[in-house]
């Protein structure tokens, strides 16, 4: 039977009701490029959402779409972004826990403006380049108070420095002072966490953070993240390659595969039980200690490479490469297969044969 | 802008030490050059007599001014009479060089320090207008003077404001110094070529970092788009613009030659051209020498300034 | 080369300016052989009459100057000197540039050391001052001027090409080639310089409107290209007495230049932004 390592203290199954309604719902999202009369979706058709209080983590491999899908739900796409050519389709509603929902696709700039950091924020792959080299850290912890919180600076500060030490930085109040590129890249990573928080975000999206970090400071990060996601009460939308990573941080898991979900479900469930088989075959690949490979067993690599982005292929997505591929998956487009525990997938198949061991 | 070297070696002492002996040494470099340029090439005495002279006047006059000795003495005597503020003597006016060339100098400075204000205000501006929609009528209007600006040469621009606002509008006076309206047409023309230089500097220094990590991040701080450019990306992009400055000066300067002549303006520049015309060969040869320097000087202000903005710098790290 | 690719799908704005570019050319070179009146043609009978457009009739389309020389002609003939000495020159400086980046990166050592102290007194003087003392102590003559200007941008040559060898040096190929016992001379020539080339190609173009403007400044000085040639800079000089009363004689060869600048420009520009250059050319 499958272990999980370490024990996850959140509930498992369903997240705890506790507000009407998920937090997050993207439904039939869409993002791609134009250029010129072109068009290529690297995002199509995904759907996702994430409850109050609960880790969603995203995997796949690269390219599948899952940081631009970060990146549009924090609206840093399109005319005026580092993405010009970028557009967004579909819905993404989210909460603001004011009672309010807002729709953030098309949401205009200002608003966005008051949204991100508050509610919204983002921790990046990158913590080398994601700080401005000319600012003190503390500084741009500061920033983010003074404007959401309109906080006076002085207090500003102060709070600044309780955040940093929430975040495991040593010397807390000399370190406010410090340049970016005085720092380690362990430290840089929980700054950003710090200012990701300073708001009391009610989701934060964690797009690869611990990728570009030495292994021994990758689970730093990631315990610093389990405690702070538990103190703040906040939700999480980790984005991973790393099967691993899921397993200790998430609740429920959504597998993306050239820009559409093909499996979200708990955790437990994916893993036990994958309903599709990408999944299946993501976890056979995968040498966890703790996933499905027993000790002895051979490690399967998934035939095949992700095509690009920019070829169309008819009906499903995966079925070049799918071992169970059917006729009919050549052609039809798979639905969305709902069960009762919450548990969807996209496949003909409505059970893989030897799905469970 | 010189090659920037390594690492300093000591923070801050090192580094202005560093930058201070490149300059010396480029002053000295100046001074050679133009010393030896000019024995070299010719001889000294029939060109500063072109009527022509005999056998036994050249011969007294090269005796005279010690251009019988080797060339390392005299060059020796030259810095000699350098250190005491001797340069010789203007041909044509008779009086000392260096009065003949501080004088125009001040008055080049009446145009310069104007042309100096406006350009960067003005190029500043634009700049940051041009990068704030890109794709706007505004911004590719700006786009389209920037580019006139900066190719259009000095002395077409002087000619077609004479034109214009000197005789058909009436306006403004063309000719000499006056008033404070005879200062405009020629500061204008002056800044016209320096503004376009620094506009597009700016606009390509606010692509480039509008293009970093860390702007995303400030927006996804929920920082609004004004105050990540003039606050994020604005100072980030004053890094290489402290450069700008450098070449400000640069550019009022070799502008200068040309529109002060067009307006009858007594600066530096139409004293270089009048020397040049007229075979004034040591007012030529100090004024070369004295605007070097003075480009040399600002330009070792701009290094050390940039220790003062990125602090990466300062602590002694290479950028 | 897919440059006619290339230029196919430029803006509207770039095609016109190579059209612009393409016409002048073949009015240039077309004018060797035909002119309406030749360039130095006196007709002191008719000096200073006005453009036809303002009632000088069609003898004289573009107007005469005081020594009734014939303005289109003049013009044409003076297009044809600035752009031919703007284009021997930039190449010569160029050639000076790109030999002195190549050797100062391929060979580095002292050469290099050598080579980047000329690189750094070039930049740090202005060299348009130098240009003046290069007048009086080397003369006009239109070798020497040319020459002269050409050298303008050497340095940034330089030092592009040298950085660009420096890093092409470290190339897998080329260490291959050298593992294999090819000369530096083989090296430099077959592997190095076909990379550095189209570098050079948008140096050049970038550069062009520079040399013009420079010679043109020079010539309405009157230090630069001699009478009784015509440049068009000269022209603009020379009218310079008469732009009151017959300000054509003066506004036309201006018109010229500033049309040809910015044109070159804007092609120098695109070039510019269609490649990779480093920010510092």
């Amino acid at each position: 039977m499958v272990e999980t390592e370490t024990q996850s203290p959140t509930p498992t199954a369903a997240a705890t009701p506790g507000q009407a309604g998920p937090l997050l719902a993207i439904r039939d999202l869409e993002v791609g490029f134009r250029s010129g009369d072109d068009e290529f979706r690297a995002v199509n058709g995904m759907s996702l959402e994430v409850r109050p209080r609960e880790t969603v983590a995203v995997v796949g491999e690269s390219g599948c779409g899952k940081s631009l899908t970060a990146l549009s739900i924090m609206g840093l796409l399109g005319p005026g972004t580092s993405l010009p050519d970028a557009f967004v389709r579909g819905s993404m509603r989210l909460a603001t826990g004011d009672g309010s929902e807002h729709e953030l696709v098309g949401m205009r700039s200002r608003e966005y403006d008051r949204i991100r950091g508050s509610v919204l924020s983002m921790i990046f792959q990158e913590p080398m380049s994601a700080l401005n080299p000319l600012f003190t850290v503390g500084e741009q912890v500061v920033e983010m108070l003074v404007r959401h919180e309109h906080m006076p600076r002085r207090q500003a500060w102060t709070r600044a420095e309780v955040l940093f030490e929430q975040v495991g930085i040593p010397e807390p109040r000399r370190r406010l002072k410090a340049y970016p590129f005085e720092l380690s890249g362990g430290q840089k990573q929980r700054v950003m966490i710090a200012i990701a928080m300073s708001c009391n975000p009610r989701l934060l999206i964690a797009d690869e953070p611990t990728t570009a970090l030495d292994v021994t400071i990758q689970s730093q990060i990631l315990y610093l993240l389990r405690e702070i996601k538990e103190s703040f009460e906040t939700s999480v939308l980790f984005i991973t390659h790393n099967l691993g990573i899921v397993a200790q941080f998430a609740d429920r898991v959504a597998v993306m595969y050239r820009g559409a979900v093909v499996e979200f479900a708990t955790v437990q469930e994916v893993f036990k039980a994958p309903r599709h088989p990408y999944t299946r075959m993501l976890l056979d690949s995968h040498p966890g200690e703790s996933l499905r490979a027993r000790a002895g067993d051979r490690l399967q690599a998934i035939p095949g490479t992700v095509p690009s982005i920019t070829t169309d292929i008819d009906g499903c997505a995966f079925h070049p490469r799918c071992p169970y591929v059917m006729p009919l998956c050549r052609t039809t487009a798979p639905p969305e297969r709902i069960d009762a525990s919450g548990h969807t997938a996209r496949c003909h198949l409505e059970v893989i044969p030897d799905a469970e061991r | 802008m010189s090659t920037t070297e390594g690492r300093t070696r000591s923070g801050v002492y090192g580094f202005i030490g560093q930058r201070a002996l490149k300059a010396l040494l480029t002053v000295l470099a100046v001074l050679l050059f133009v010393f030896f340029g000019s024995r070299l090439t010719g001889d000294p005495i029939s060109m500063m007599f072109p009527e022509g002279l005999t056998q036994q006047q050249h011969d007294a006059l090269t005796h005279r001014y010690g251009l019988d000795r080797s060339m390392l003495d005299q060059f020796w005597v030259y810095l000699k009479n350098a250190a005491t503020g001797d340069f010789g003597v203007s041909i044509t006016e008779n009086r000392p060089v260096t009065t003949v060339v501080f004088g125009a100098a001040a008055q080049t400075l009446k145009l310069g320090v104007w042309a100096f204000l406006l350009s960067s205000i003005a190029g500043i501006a634009i700049g940051i207008a041009a990068s704030l929609k890109p794709e706007g009528r505004l911004s590719k209007t700006l786009m389209f003077l920037v580019c006139a600006g900066y190719s259009i040469p000095g002395f077409i621009v002087a000619i077609l404001l004479v034109l214009i606002f000197g005789y058909y509008l009436q306006l403004l006076p063309s000719l000499g110094q006056g008033g404070p309206a005879s200062y405009v047409l020629p500061v204008v023309a002056l800044s016209a070529r320096p503004a376009a230089s620094v506009a597009r500097y700016v606009q390509n220094s606010l692509v480039d970092v509008l293009a970093q990590q860390y702007i995303r991040t400030a927006r996804a701080k929920g920082m609004g788009q004004r105050i990540v450019i003039l606050k994020h990306a604005f100072r980030n992009a004053l890094v290489p613009l402290v450069t700008v400055v450098g070449m400000l000066v640069i550019e009022i300067i070799s502008g200068a030659l040309f529109i002060e002549v067009v307006f009858s303006w007594p600066g530096v520049g139409k004293c270089l051209i009048d020397a040049v015309l007229d075979k004034d060969f040591p007012v030529l040869q100090f004024g070369v020498v004295m605007l070097s320097m003075v480009v040399i000087v600002v330009n070792l202000l701009v290094d050390l300034l940039y220790g003062v903005i990125d602090p990466r710098l300062r602590k002694g790290v290479a950028a | 080369m897919t440059m006619v690719h290339t230029v196919r799908r430029a803006p509207w704005r770039i095609k016109a300016c190579l059209a612009l570019i393409a016409a002048v050319l073949i009015v240039v070179i077309a004018s060797t052989w035909w002119l309406p009146y030749g360039p130095n043609t006196t007709d002191l009978s008719s000096n200073n009459l006005p453009p036809a457009l303002l009632g000088g009739g069609w003898d004289h389309p573009l107007g005469t100057d005081p020594l009734g020389r014939d303005l289109l002609s003049r013009t044409i003939f003076g297009l044809k000197v600035s752009v031919g000495v703007a284009s021997i020159g930039i190449l010569v400086g160029c050639a000076v540039g790109v030999v002195a980046g190549l050797l100062s990166g391929y060979l580095g050592g002292f050469v290099d050391k050598v080579v980047m102290a000329a690189v750094d007194f070039q930049f740090a003087v202005p060299y348009t001052l130098m240009i003046l003392m290069g007048l009086v102590l080397l003369g006009t003559d239109i070798k020497v001027l040319i020459v002269m200007l050409g050298l303008a941008h050497w340095e940034s040559y330089a030092r592009v090409i040298r950085s660009l060898s420096l890093s092409l040096r470290v190339n897998q190929y080329v260490e291959a080639a050298e593992a294999a016992g090819a000369s530096r001379w083989y090296v430099v020539s077959r592997h190095i310089f076909p990379n550095v080339l189209p570098t050079v190609v948008v140096m050049l173009t970038l550069y062009f409107p520079a040399i013009l403007t420079l010679e043109s400044s020079l010539s309405f000085l009157g230090i630069g290209i001699q009478p009784p040639t015509a440049s068009l800079g000269k022209m603009v000089g020379e009218g310079r007495n008469y732009l009151i009363t017959s300000w054509w004689i003066s506004l036309t060869p201006a018109l010229v230049i500033l049309v040809m600048a910015l044109v070159a420009q804007t092609v120098g520009d695109w070039l510019k932004s269609i490649t990779d250059l480093p920010e510092t050319v």
